[in-house]
């Protein structure tokens, strides 16, 4: 966990150094400085410093919520972020849930009765639904549900505790093209754990015995299931988090992954580096979750 | 964590070599048909673009702006003129391109971070496994975009950006291919002989480990493609005016209630060429890997 951390922050620092001359970045658009106060300035940010250093210094200023400051706005970027954080988590939590209270249940229901019409059903969907690029199937959905049937405002944002109704309005297709790959995934896995468990020894026994159908597949089989369902839905939180980038460009949703789509045309660096440290550390945060989850689910990794 | 539990997976898992075995295999089945015929057809396009579209890509038809699909543009025109089918056609050359370039150079880099971990072990596997668990925490698309903010677009730029997104997966499933080869009696009869390290390496260990990252790279292969059609979407990504899906998509969104045919046209031909790796991934896969399903 914490080597993780140390790894995560060391590869957003260094991000800084591809840009190649550092000091640019942390110069405001607009403003001209001469060659002896950019060297001040230089001196200041400790840009003359080893890596090293450098970096400790730069983690012992992010942990005190300095990530620098936008040169477009002038604003900290930590605040910036903190403007943006909300919408995008929502945004991705959302489609997250979504994503696995519809593909768990049919990835059981395929698996129960193999080879019918509707696991054929939820295999195509299953996919094909990882084919679709989320952006594409967003832009379809608008002209769908918004330019031909008028049912739904094609682009916005409202928050979902000022005016939950608007909100899930405004929230709806991008959860939906968000939420559809995610779902391919997880159908798929939990479809083919359950066909593997309701293969074992110990659910015939289940069903020998009397147990009710719902029993055994909800309790027997379904319990050993989950473990990877859980490990794919721990790994979908960062595929969601790529996506919602994309897909709050074509909502032009007021989101974190906006925010650094347009800081990177106004080459406001820092704003993007931020905005990836903040990704990468929900992920890792989100990774121990699922570890402890696991723990949870599997008492033998606990004991081990 | 959890990748002791895998580790004790893949001991159990049976090692193939690919062989023409393996291709007569996949012939018989009609998913991987169904995808090898697609994709042989995006290379044909790709490689003979020039000679296969009607038109330049870059040629603007005046007068004949945001048409719908006539006999002299089979696809309709764009909002400059320019022939959608023709830019369709030349667009699978940067999709290709991207894909092979982008999962090739993650997968050389992944390939011998996986194996000199797995061969040396010790710190030298920490330090290596500890800098690819961090690399997982950032999703792909997210860390291309740190690296194209730091480094600007271009083409290399992003082929860069996709490709890095994907060492690490690579690296830790090469890896814990070649612990269980390493084990091997062969491996230890080869070292007793007194074979030299990346003679062994080269020799031993890495035939064993070609089939999971032929399915990986595959499976790779298609979510490159949609990683550079997002980037392009967004505007990062190879620039126009080259065509490629992405940008194509990205010029029509704004055009989508007057010309929705743009908008659909790149986007079902990214999802099929996608659809096609995929199917031919998953096949590989069944016929190689039947182990690592579902990731």
């Amino acid at each position: 966990m914490i080597p993780v951390l140390i790894m995560v922050t060391m590869s957003v620092f260094f991000l800084l150094q591809l840009t190649g001359d550092p000091i640019r970045m942390f110069i405001s658009t607009g403003v001209d400085l001469d060659a002896e106060q950019i060297e001040v300035l230089r001196h200041e940010l400790g840009l003359d410093r080893s890596l090293p250093v450098q970096y400790g210094m730069w983690l012992g200023r992010a942990l005190q919520g300095d990530l620098g400051r936008s040169t477009h706005t002038g604003r900290l970027v930590t605040d910036e972020l903190k403007a943006r954080l909300p919408v995008t988590f929502q945004l991705g939590i959302i489609s997250w849930i979504i994503s696995g209270i519809i593909a768990i249940p049919l990835g059981i229901i395929a698996a129960v009765y193999r080879g019918s019409k509707l696991d054929m059903f939820a295999t195509v969907t299953a996919i094909s639904g990882v084919a679709v690029p989320s952006f594409w199937l967003g832009i379809m959905l608008i002209l769908l549900f918004s330019v031909a049937l008028r049912w739904l405002p094609p682009c916005g944002w409202v928050n979902l505790w000022d005016n939950p109704i608007e909100s899930l309005r405004y929230m709806a297709m991008p959860v939906l093209s968000l939420s559809l790959a995610g779902a391919a995934l997880n159908m798929r896995q939990t479809r083919s754990a359950m066909l593997e468990v309701l293969m074992q020894d110990y659910i015939r026994t289940a069903r020998a015995k009397g147990l009710s159908e719902r029993t055994v597949i909800w309790l027997h089989a379904f319990k050993n299931a989950c473990l990877p369902v859980v490990t794919q839905m721990g790994l979908q939180v960062g595929r969601l988090f790529g996506g919602v980038v994309i897909i709050e460009t074509v909502f032009m949703i007021p989101g974190m992954g906006r925010m650094m789509v347009t800081a990177i045309f106004g080459r406001d660096f820092l704003l993007v580096q931020g905005g990836v440290l903040i990704i990468a550390l929900f992920i890792v945060f989100a990774n121990l979750v699922t570890d402890l989850l696991y723990a949870y689910l599997d008492p033998r990794i606990r004991y081990r | 964590m959890a990748m002791k539990t895998e580790v004790e997976a893949d001991k159990r898992r049976k090692i193939k070599i690919p062989s023409g075995g393996t291709i007569k295999q996949l012939l018989r089945m009609p998913l991987a048909c169904v995808g090898l015929v697609v994709i042989f057809l995006v290379i044909i396009c790709a490689i003979f673009a020039t000679q296969i579209a009607p038109y330049d890509p870059l040629m603007q038809h005046a007068g004949h702006y945001l048409e719908s699909p006539s006999s002299m543009f089979l696809l309709g025109t764009d909002m400059l003129g320019r022939d959608v089918l023709s830019r369709l056609i030349h667009g699978s050359r940067v999709a290709l391109l991207v894909g092979i370039a982008s999962v090739g150079i993650g997968s050389a880099a992944g390939v011998l971070i996986g194996l000199i971990s797995a061969y040396f072990r010790g710190w030298v596997d920490t330090v290596l496994m500890r800098i690819m668990d961090a690399l997982l925490c950032f999703p792909s698309l997210v860390l291309a975009i740190g690296i194209i903010a730091a480094l600007g677009s271009s083409l290399i730029n992003v082929i860069v950006a996709i490709g890095f997104g994907y060492i690490a997966g690579t690296a830790r499933i090469v890896r814990s291919q070649a612990l269980s080869v390493a084990e091997k009696d062969f491996v230890t009869a080869a070292r007793a002989i007194g074979g030299m390290n990346l003679h062994i390496i080269a020799r031993h260990v890495w035939p064993n480990c070609i089939a999971p990252v032929i399915v990986l790279s595959t499976l790779g292969l298609a979510f490159a493609i949609l990683a550079e059609a997002g980037l392009s979407f967004i505007g990062v990504g190879v620039q126009p005016p080259t065509p490629t899906w992405g940008n194509m998509l990205y010029r029509a969104f704004g055009l989508l209630d007057r010309a929705p045919l743009l908008s659909i046209v790149p986007g079902v031909a990214i999802f099929l060429t996608v659809l096609a790796f995929n199917f031919v991934g998953d096949a590989l896969r069944d016929v190689l890997d039947p182990r690592l399903r579902g990731r």
